[in-house]
């Protein structure tokens, strides 16, 4: 009697893990329905696979995790439905061609697509790394299955969208952040890791561009989240021009298949940054700097560590009648005031970290003001330098601070390191 | 120290001043968790709802359990304006639920006066059908 009832009971369990592995959309409802879980079971909350779980006096369990994107406890249930999408020929619509280099990093995701490994291609700034996917992209969509393209700045998920929508003119492509609601026909999404807890088993394709980037880097919470929408035998593509001491664990150990590139798709060098020493934040030494860019007709960025002192920049800079506007994580229209700096608008963009990495524009130099500041590390100054000469131009990139940082140091170490056309690891 | 707020470990700079000094919030929570009244107004048939709340922000059940004391702050907004309202209605996390169930009973009071701990979109409850 004892053996039959473990029986069946295991036979129930099975049939509940059948039902659950196929790409599935998630929503929280207070009912429980057929195809429902319950939200939180067993101090596990199943929405972001979390064991911080905490119950009320009137012993009702909270996630204390996932609390962000509306509160569940042990009371809602998980419905997840498939998602059916159409089967349509994705047309790839490129108006020029791939460079040598870029070839070789696209031929690289492909081919571990197809050894099913999981690779992370790491390239500088501006080297086409996103032009690189679209090979594996157009095979994934044409197999009909599911695939996210995960960013983790808003501001780039809309750049990146238009060109994909350029290169994929048959692909309906979703954009996904908070407040925009995901078009459930759409074969490919392009999302912030966030986003990802409305999925369960989902993609059999993740590309996460700019991994090493707040607020992915060290987030267990959002490494769960995207485990939890993968497929068991998905693929993950890394890509990054920086590369983090994990990855290099991964990579040894041969469980990360890794490509580097060295050269943009133009040739030419990245810019190698300068030090001015300066003790004051902002004085004549800087105002003279910028008032030279701009009798060269440049447009500047200018990078600062902290809102406050983007505000006290900002009004120095009105005050003298300069065209300059400051972009920061508080700033509401941040896509209007990036295009009015594309368009010339702006002579000069005060910026904080938020446009550090994936924005291009034409014809700039950058200045980082306090560069000596904890809050650039290595990777950013990298990644801040990247943003001159991405399509081919001249520009110059200025790291300003008390001292020369450690951080300071590595980052130009890494980029005459990837100019001679050595990769990281190799100097590593 | 360990922030109640944030649980991450925090230090304060030792001095004579603070040698007794045992914050529960770290700097960073204590600006972010900084209590004030904001206030809405829904216009009604009969009157207007006056909706007020302490934190615009979600909150999870510790950072709720810890932040209800400021509750003392509505508390004192009512002792001096209690004759501007007809009903007061405290919304917590359990009544929240049955929210929408309340519009009936209290749709013929004139000034309602609802408040909670996190804001609630009450436009969502659909209270003005």
């Amino acid at each position: 009697m004892r053996i039959i009832f473990l029986k069946k009971k295991s036979i129930s369990y099975v049939d509940v893990l059948c039902i659950r592995v196929i790409n599935m959309y998630e929503r929280i409802c207070d009912s429980n329905t057929k195809n429902s879980i319950r939200a939180i079971e067993n101090n596990v909350c199943n929405r972001c696979y979390s064991r911080n779980i905490l119950k009320d006096v009137s012993g009702i369990d909270y996630c204390l995790e996932c609390y962000q994107y509306f509160e569940i406890t042990s009371e809602n249930f998980l419905v997840r439905t498939k998602r059916v999408t159409e089967k349509i020929d994705n047309i790839l619509e490129m108006n020029f061609k791939l460079s040598v280099d870029q070839i070789k990093g696209s031929n690289f995701l492909v081919n571990s697509y197809l050894k099913r490994k999981n690779a992370f291609l790491q390239a500088v700034c501006g080297a086409g790394k996103t032009e690189m996917c679209l090979a594996l992209i157009q095979r994934v969509l044409n197999e009909n299955k599911q695939l996210a393209f995960v960013i983790p700045r808003v501001e780039i998920i809309k750049q990146v969208s238009r060109r994909f929508k350029d290169y994929f003119p048959n692909t309906t492509i979703s954009n996904l952040y908070n407040g925009v609601t995901l078009d459930q026909k759409a074969n490919m999404i392009i999302t912030t890791p966030q986003q990802l807890i409305k999925f369960y088993q989902e993609f059999d394709l993740v590309i996460i561009d700019e991994f090493d980037a707040y607020p992915l880097i060290n987030n267990s919470f959002l490494e769960r989240l995207i485990d939890k929408s993968k497929k068991n035998n998905a693929m993950t593509v890394y890509m990054s021009a920086t590369i983090t001491d994990k990855c290099i664990n991964l990579i040894k150990t041969k469980k990360l298949e890794y490509h580097t590139i060295s050269r943009r798709f133009h040739q030419k060098d990245l810019a190698i940054p300068k030090f001015i020493k300066n003790n004051n934040f902002f004085d004549k030494k800087i105002l003279y700097l910028i008032k030279n860019y701009l009798n060269q007709n440049k447009q500047v960025i200018i990078y600062v560590a902290s809102i406050a002192k983007g505000e006290y920049l900002y009004n120095q800079l009105s005050n003298i009648g300069i065209k300059t506007d400051l972009i920061s994580s508080k700033t509401t229209y941040k896509l209007s005031i990036i295009n009015s700096f594309t368009n010339s608008d702006l002579n000069i963009l005060v910026s904080t970290t938020i446009l550090e990495r994936g924005v291009t524009f034409k014809n700039i130099s950058v200045i980082v003001l306090e560069a000596d500041s904890n809050i650039f590390n290595k990777s950013s100054l990298i990644q801040i330098a990247g943003r001159v000469g991405r399509i081919g131009d001249e520009g110059e990139v200025i790291f300003v601070g008390k001292y020369k940082s450690e951080a300071m140091i590595k980052a130009k170490k890494a980029i005459i390191n990837f100019n001679r056309g050595k990769n990281e690891m190799s100097f590593m | 120290m360990k922030c109640r707020l944030c649980e991450k470990i925090f230090n304060v700079n030792s001095s004579f001043t603070t040698l007794f000094y045992f914050p529960e919030i770290c700097p960073e929570c204590n600006k972010k968790y900084t209590p004030y009244l904001k206030t809405e107004v829904y216009p009604i048939d009969y009157g207007e709802i006056t909706y007020i709340y302490l934190y615009d922000m979600p909150l999870n059940l510790v950072q709720r359990n810890y932040l209800d004391k400021h509750f003392v702050l509505f508390f004192k907004y009512l002792e001096e304006n209690y004759h501007l309202f007809d009903i007061c209605l405290v919304i917590d996390s359990s009544i929240k639920s049955y929210l929408a169930e309340y519009g009936s009973l209290i749709k013929s009071f004139g000034n309602i006066l609802f408040f909670s701990l996190t804001y609630i979109d009450l436009i969502s409850f659909k209270y003005f059908d």
